[in-house]
């Protein structure tokens, strides 16, 4: 089975075929960082424009990466939601009418179970329960899979997402955009102990995380340090292994808690480079395997939304021509809620 | 239905309005629409389906998909152009991009007895201040002030030429038009009548939308479906203050100089 993936959630334009559900035929990805460089950060209008202009030329890209005509495709998967409501409706409302013209199934997808699904675009799938840690401009989660469609939400940030952290000190810092990774490049080159970041208390939230008192925190020191560039990198290097520590923290428990067998990062974060090591070193020592994406399907890519909407799909669950985007999806849509 | 005769499947999202047309020839064989906000997403594809079905007109026969690409609502504009984008490229079939203005000329030339003694058109879309394009026609389709992004203070001002006369007044934003204008006309500073077009014709409709892309087939005024892009006729606002702050840069420059 052929999908075609589309994933306008957010300022890029990103198409994919996979096959089966993991086999990746074509991924193309048309950013718009150029675009939005100059503010700073992303421009809904814009993005919406750009998609506007751009979903057609990457879909046939794809296409002819792939090898293959409209024709062949059997289904279309398209994120509905959570993101950027302009750029959203662009992609549903070019996704579902090319399956609806086709006279393929569509399936809609949540832009969290396609970062999820990521893990997914392999030959030997992670087993279940998995537990999933989800790091993104948009998102920090604890999520366990139990199956496909079966996901228990363990815990959520109660205020800023990692990503999100990191983009903003970065920009703070007069890193390039999108800062996150250029944090992670300074951070290789600073003392990570120079700057210390204690542990913010949530209270009421188990697993939950908190960001924004380490953000104010990391800001506060470079107003008091200055801009060096040592400076720069001792901030860069502490906030991020303060974020690290604090994604990974209660990990350990959980999996000894829930029976997980395997433990798995994915998102836009889910690059980073202390992130990874740190999991790693989790994993062996809880002993499960750690499943994380290449980078290319970290960040946002058709590839995971095909994915998803291929299991989706088998699962018998088919979105109608009338779906629509929603820019806040409330994850008790798709997933059952933490108990 | 004639083999030869054209037949499109119109789109019109450009304001409240929302809804889809089969036009054949020069008749509206089938058309759906409902003027509620916030709809257009969910309920466009349906009644696309709905209105093939109820034409009995098989997408493979369509000469081509129309829609009505601007200026209106920003995100209705692209809700229209991403559908029809998405069913041309499916049903490898071309776009034609129908100027709403055109749409709004032609349903207020045919309107009520109100509007017949006026010479003249006024187009006013966009009631979200950072979105209202304005226009000015004659009867028969001339441009007499070019469709641009304008609040309605700075359209009134540009009719001053034209008075004193009438004006019919269509698009989403006419009754705002027509309450400003008004408005300076009980001050005594601009002689122009403002009659709105009557209701069931002051919003763009998709059945005009297809009657007008038939002609436009004829004509050869169509295009590949990755080129309906949407006519905004106004920047960003983010991009209006980067052009600025970049000017200004410039003249900062020079005077250092
Ligand atoms: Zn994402």
């Amino acid at each position: 089975m052929r999908i075609l993936g589309i994933d306008t959630s957010c300022d890029d334009t990103s198409c994919a075929v996979v096959e089966d559900g993991h086999r990746v035929l074509s991924n193309v990805v048309s950013s718009q960082v150029d675009l939005h460089a100059r503010f700073g950060g992303v421009v809904p209008e814009i993005a919406s424009r750009r998609h506007m202009e751009m979903m057609i030329p990457v879909v046939e890209e794809c296409l002819e990466r792939a090898g293959i005509a409209l024709a062949d495709l059997d289904a279309v998967a398209v994120t509905y939601g959570p993101g950027l409501l302009g750029s959203l409706l662009v992609g549903v409302s070019y996704g579902k009418s090319l399956a609806y013209g086709l006279g393929v199934p569509l399936a809609g997808v949540h832009h969290l179970e396609g970062h999820i699904a990521a893990n997914f675009l392999r030959e030997d799938p992670p087993p279940f329960p998995l537990l999933n840690l989800v790091v993104s401009g948009g998102h920090s989660d604890l999520i366990l899979m139990r199956g496909h469609g079966d996901y228990v939400v363990l815990g959520e940030t109660v205020d800023d997402a990692a990503g999100e952290v990191f983009d903003k000190v970065a920009r703070e810092l007069g890193l390039p955009y999108p800062g996150g990774p250029y944090l992670d490049k300074a951070a290789e080159l600073g003392n990570e102990d120079e700057v210390k970041f204690t542990r913010p208390k949530i209270r009421g939230h188990k697993y939950g995380f908190s960001f924004s008192g380490t953000k104010t925190r990391a800001l506060q020191e470079l107003e008091k340090r200055g801009h060096s560039q040592e400076t720069v990198r001792d901030i860069a290097a502490g906030l991020r292994k303060a974020i690290v520590r604090d994604l990974l923290y209660h990990v350990p428990e959980i999996l000894v808690e829930t029976g997980a067998r395997a433990f798995a990062i994915s998102g836009g974060v889910a690059a980073n480079s202390l992130l990874r090591r740190e999991a790693e070193k989790l994993a062996a020592k809880v002993g499960v395997p750690l499943y994380v994406p290449p980078r290319e399907y970290c960040t946002d890519n058709g590839a995971m939304i095909a994915s998803a909407g291929y299991f989706r799909l088998k699962a018998g669950v088919v979105s109608g021509p009338d779906l629509s985007a929603e820019a806040s999806l409330p994850l008790s849509s798709w997933a059952r809620t933490s108990s | 239905m004639l083999a030869d005769e054209i037949a499109v499947l119109a789109i019109e999202t450009t304001t409240s309005l929302m809804g889809a047309a089969v036009v054949v020839g020069e008749e509206v064989v089938a058309e759906g629409f409902v003027d509620k906000p916030k709809v257009h997403s969910y309920r466009l594809l349906p009644t696309c389906d709905r209105v093939l079905r109820e034409a009995g007109v098989d997408p493979r026969r369509l000469s081509a998909v129309a829609v009505s690409i601007g200026p209106g609502s920003f995100t209705g504009l692209r809700i229209g152009c991403a559908t029809a984008q998405g069913l041309a490229h499916a049903w490898g079939k071309r776009v034609v991009p129908v100027p709403t203005f055109a749409v709004l000329v032609e349903q207020a030339r045919k309107g009520g007895p109100g509007g017949s003694r006026a010479p003249s058109i006024a187009a006013v879309q966009g009631r979200a201040k950072a979105q209202t394009v304005t226009a000015l026609y004659s009867k028969g389709g001339k441009e007499l002030v070019p469709p641009e992004g304008r609040s309605i203070e700075e359209f009134a001002l540009a009719l001053k030429p034209f008075a004193p006369s009438t004006v019919i007044a269509a698009g989403d934003a006419a009754d705002l038009f027509a309450e400003y204008v008004e408005s300076q006309r009980k001050e005594g500073l601009l002689d122009i009548q403002v009659v709105l077009a009557s209701e069931g014709d002051r919003l763009p409709l998709p059945g005009t939308v297809g009657r007008l892309a038939v002609g436009m087939v004829k004509q050869g005024l169509s295009v590949e479906p990755k080129a309906a892009i949407p006519l905004y006729y106004r920047k960003h606002q983010a991009e209006v203050l980067a052009a600025r702050k970049a000017s200004e840069a410039r003249q900062d420059e020079k005077r250092e100089l």
